[in-house]
């Protein structure tokens, strides 16, 4: 069985620091439902997931992303 | 701003309070932070009268999607001009955008973005007057980590699509 090799996107990409405006870049770490991905769905190191976590927590608060999605339709 | 430089004798001793004599009348005593180490506490600078400290801050203001551009510009010069004479602020305008969920009865905001360098204790100041004026339905300021640029507003034609569809 070939081991499923598991990188952090964040790393990947070269990012040094995750911007909470970017709302689009965040939404790819969110559930249909708008929850956080945890690391083990999203590869994530743990300090991209801290830091991605409370970027999608900031963009909550500036309504750029939602707290429940498809709440109320 | 350095008072090392200052042409007056200069009586240092270990600690860091040194006295001038700026007039054979007067003596002065003033807080010179004469150790390069930092203080463990991290207060050695803020408390010093030489040096001040300044951070960088971002903000993030959401408007009501009813003000335009200029009411806009005119309520940010205002809120910038309490943070001091001589802050340099960088403002960049999203636009109007349509937000993820209804606050207040609104579905759309005015976001606008600024970057300032700013001392720390002028922050509650400033923080009280966005927070009384009715025209921002959200702020946030965060300390900023490193200079990030600001993405372009994303879909302005979808914000526009439902500006008209209220209408």
């Amino acid at each position: 069985m070939r081991a499923r090799s598991k990188t952090c996107p964040v790393c990947e990409a070269g990012v040094r620091v995750v911007d909470y405006k970017d709302d689009r870049t965040l939404g790819r770490f969110l559930t249909d439902r708008g929850k956080i991905l945890p690391s083990r769905l999203s590869g994530m190191c743990a300090r991209h997931q801290r830091q991605v976590s409370t970027a999608i927590k900031r963009a909550r608060q500036l309504m750029l992303l939602p707290y429940i999605k498809g709440y109320g339709q | 701003m350095s008072l090392t430089s200052h042409a007056f004798p200069l009586l240092t001793s270990h600690g860091n309070v040194s006295l001038l004599t700026s007039h054979p009348s007067r003596y002065l005593c003033v807080y010179i932070p004469t150790c390069s180490r930092p203080h463990p506490a991290g207060a050695a600078q803020t408390k010093g009268e030489v040096s001040i400290v300044t951070r960088r801050y971002e903000v993030v203001y959401i408007f009501n999607s009813a003000l335009e551009e200029p009411a806009v510009s005119e309520k940010l010069t205002r809120f910038h001009a309490l943070l001091g004479p001589d802050v340099q602020v960088t403002v960049s305008h999203w636009g109007k955008r349509t937000l993820t969920y209804r606050m207040k009865r609104h579905d759309t905001g005015y976001f606008a973005v600024a970057q300032f360098e700013a001392p720390p204790a002028v922050l509650p100041e400033f923080e009280r007057a966005v927070k009384l004026d009715e025209g921002v339905l959200r702020f946030l300021v965060v300390h900023a980590q490193a200079v990030t640029p600001a993405p372009a507003p994303a879909e302005p034609a979808v914000a526009a699509a439902a500006e008209e569809e209220e209408e």
